[in-house]
């Protein structure tokens, strides 16, 4: 199927879902509401139009900073513009991060019968950051949920075992949030810097 | 990666002595600490150096053993010479072969001219934050 | 004489002895094998019953790394993901970034880019069989293949300056073309690398030893590797025929002639095998590249007289022969130099806000300098549309994807590697579950656990 096709058959087969949906640069994506992560899973695995074997990747985005990273004083103090270059021509415009919500988990699909991707977006409160598991339908979830938890700080209900995979306990905070400075270290042995 | 070309016919560090690399802590006399060090990794680095029997040597492989390389961030160490004391630094990302083989020359020399009771100079003091 | 009966004389029905589980901790520093992890596993005598695998001893912040400098900057950080094959985690994020600006590059930068490739692809494979056969005892082999790795890092060094971390691909095209005796050079180095497989084959593929201990251990189906996300050698080796290359084409793919290697059983032999294989498909790739790559201008030597390449120089003075060479004149090799303006244009897609500009060009006219200055000044550089892109190629280890978020400035706002052998370590407690504890060994081997692309 085709990226147009793909996003049809997942709006007509659950149309209160989706909340929105592109194409930005061939890559059909879909943005869902987060109670029907699991159903919308469980038919891209099942459906024999769909057939997604492969949950190739899970991540979230943090979008707290999105538009809002400081320019560089030399710009705020000499007045010099640096809007985005808005001059490479773009027919289709990418409609901007999901909704008001900080997050976004973002998972790729693809099918090896079909050879068709599809990206899912669920958009993630700060307040609640939590989110189905969908590890009981690709054990790849597993991994790659614990390592989202990790970086971000994202919950999965109906993990096995949610814990750090990537830092060492005794690590507090989440690193690839906006908010945690890059150079914040907590080391077990030996000085801070 | 360049510590396996080292090691290998090209490069042969066997020539200088160095020719069996013994993966137990016990049995060496040199440890060579290859690639960056994470925080994660340090205890189990200050372990290992702790249980290498006396006289023992440590050559700082590659810039992140040194300083820390260009990861500086949450993540990473910024320089072993932190948590273990260091004889030979090899900076390099990652070094030539002939620079390990020089640094290793090196620490010939320098075990050639060290007192018998191994004692070395005290490394410099470091301030507690780094400023850029 | 009779033998004396002891106390220690064996049951003769064995099932009423009570045994207990053990727990051995195959710890972040241990013999044989490569990559920092740690395995902890429930031992039934010699029978793993059940294992844990701990990862993230080499964490070392690339996403977050990403975000703090502009899209060329990401460039070195990507050599040291996968640092094995570095070139083909290059090609993978600038292909990501050319996506998301909706940019294409020329026809010669894409050969050049999948030659790079594949020579960064036999690497790999010779270092991970080479590990694997040490680690099982076979050091010939080890050594053999590393001086096959040795004579293709030098052809590497002539194209890209560096033997490992060469940060060769630029946004837009690769740094400098490849040099006029690249053909020859390729051709002697693949001699010498078919010599060397054709000796480890028959070394290895059909020793007693070797076989036993990598038949029958390691197994995995097709449907649970799928179910893991695992791609590449591992997943062929199963059965199931996926290669990014064949199914997804990118670059020049599509217009050349290659096999992909399927096994059957999914045990470590027949990875032996895919990879062994796959070796040389690569060079066919190569080959078959240089015979169709559109030919460049070719870069006349303007220089006469006593003049040696300057690498030739650089070499003799490292062994301290400094008498040979001081009277001559450097010939600084124009591809290693920025790239003259002949070749610029072959290499570097024609886009003004992504690539520099030849070196004549910046320091002899305006535009030229303009060009420059709004890339590489600080604030400045290039600047995507606001998006996200997830773009896949085919590692070494299977399907690398990149996933980059932009917001329109200067430095990325999110880049995410996908990266292969994390799905595959994932799956590692599953595969050692009934094995031997020897053969873990064999199993670890041929995972082709590389700490930086696992970690990151």
């Amino acid at each position: 199927m085709n990226t147009t096709s793909l996003i049809e058959a997942v709006r007509k087969h659950f149309p209160q879902a989706v909340s929105a949906s592109h194409t930005f640069r061939g890559d059909a994506t879909v943005i869902l509401r987060p109670e029907f992560l699991l159903e919308v899973a469980r038919f891209l695995k099942e459906d024999s139009g769909m057939r997604m074997s492969y949950l190739m990747d899970l991540t979230a985005v943090d979008y707290s900073a999105f538009g809002k990273r400081p320019t560089p004083a030399f710009f705020a103090s000499s007045g010099v513009a640096v809007s985005p270059s808005s001059e490479i021509p773009d027919e289709n415009p990418w409609p901007g991060p999901p909704g008001e919500a900080r997050f976004a988990v973002v998972y790729h699909f693809f099918s090896v019968a079909h050879k068709h991707r599809l990206r899912l977006v669920i958009p993630v409160n700060e307040a609640a950051p939590e989110v189905d598991s969908l590890a009981s339908l690709w054990p790849a979830a597993n991994w790659l949920e614990r390592e989202v938890w990790d970086m971000f700080g994202i919950r999965f209900r109906g993990h096995p075992g949610l814990k750090r995979i990537l830092m060492y306990e005794g690590f507090e905070g989440h690193p690839l949030r906006n908010d945690y400075p890059v150079k914040k270290r907590q080391p077990l042995i030996g000085p801070v810097n | 990666m360049e510590y396996m070309a080292t090691a290998c016919s090209h490069y042969d560090v066997d020539r200088f002595g160095a020719g069996l690399p013994r993966f137990s802590p016990r049995q060496a006399d040199v440890l060579f600490v290859v690639g960056t060090i994470s925080h994660k990794m340090a205890p189990v680095l200050k372990r290992i150096y702790e249980q290498m029997a006396d006289p023992k040597w440590v050559v700082a492989f590659g810039v992140c053993t040194c300083t820390g390389g260009f990861y500086d961030n949450y993540a990473t160490v910024m320089g072993i010479d932190t948590i273990i004391p260091v004889d030979v630094y090899i900076p390099g990302c990652p070094p030539r072969p002939e620079m390990v083989l020089d640094g290793l020359m090196k620490l010939q020399n320098k075990i050639q001219h060290q007192r018998t009771t191994g004692e070395r100079a005290a490394p410099e003091p470091r301030p507690e934050i780094l400023e850029r | 004489m009779p033998i004396e009966t002891t106390d220690l004389a064996p049951r003769s029905n064995a099932a009423d002895l009570e045994t207990r589980d053990m727990l051995l901790n195959i710890g972040p520093a241990h013999p044989a094998m490569h990559g920092i992890i740690r395995i902890v596993t429930k031992l039934d005598g010699e029978r793993i019953e059940e294992a844990e695998v701990e990862i993230g001893y080499l964490h070392r912040g690339f996403e977050k790394m990403a975000e703090t400098v502009d899209y060329n900057g990401v460039m070195p950080y990507t050599d040291r993901l996968n640092y094995v094959s570095p070139l083909i985690n290059n090609m993978g994020y600038s292909m990501a970034v050319e996506k998301l600006l909706g940019i294409t590059v020329p026809e010669r930068c894409h050969y050049v880019r999948v030659i790079m490739s594949e020579i960064s692809r036999i690497c790999d494979h010779l270092t991970c069989v080479g590990a694997s056969a040490m680690e099982l005892g076979a050091f010939t082999v080890f050594l053999y293949m590393i001086k096959a790795r040795e004579y293709l890092w030098e052809l590497v060094e002539k194209v890209t300056g560096a033997r490992m971390t060469i940060s060769y691909c630029r946004i837009g095209g690769v740094k400098a073309d490849l040099p006029a005796d690249f053909a020859d050079l390729c051709r002697k180095a693949f001699e010498e690398t078919r010599k060397v497989l054709a000796e480890s084959d028959g070394l290895l593929t059909r020793n007693r030893i070797f076989v036993d201990r990598m038949s029958g251990t390691g197994i995995i189906s097709a449907e649970d590797a799928m179910a893991y996300g695992i791609t590449g050698p591992f997943l062929r080796a199963s059965g199931a025929d996926y290669d990014v290359r064949k199914d997804n084409p990118y670059a020049v793919y599509d217009r050349l002639n290659f096999d992909v290697p399927v096994g059957t059983r999914g045990d470590n032999m027949d990875r032996y095998l895919v990879r062994m294989e796959e070796m040389h498909q690569s060079m066919r790739i190569v080959e078959e590249a240089l015979r169709q790559i559109p030919s460049g201008p070719v870069q006349v030597d303007p220089q006469t007289g006593h003049a040696i390449p300057a690498a030739e120089m650089v070499d003799l003075a490292k062994v301290g022969n400094i008498e040979a060479i001081s009277g001559d004149s450097a010939v600084t090799c124009p591809t290693l130099e920025g790239s003259g303006r002949a070749q610029h244009a072959s290499i570097a897609a024609d886009e003004k806000r992504v690539v520099l500009p030849p070196k004549e060009d910046t320091y002899g006219n305006i535009e030229g300098l303009m060009q420059q200055f709004k890339l590489v000044m600080y604030g400045h550089g290039v600047r995507p549309p606001k998006g996200e892109v997830y773009f896949p190629v085919e590692g070494a280890n299977g399907e690398l994807g990149f996933y980059v978020v932009s917001d329109g400035t200067a430095n990325p706002y999110r880049v995410r590697v996908r990266p292969p052998c994390f799905a595959i370590m994932s799956a590692l407690h599953k595969i050692l579950t009934g094995d031997m504890i020897a053969d873990m060994i064999p199993t670890f081997g041929s995972v082709n656990m590389i700490g930086g692309e696992l970690d990151r």
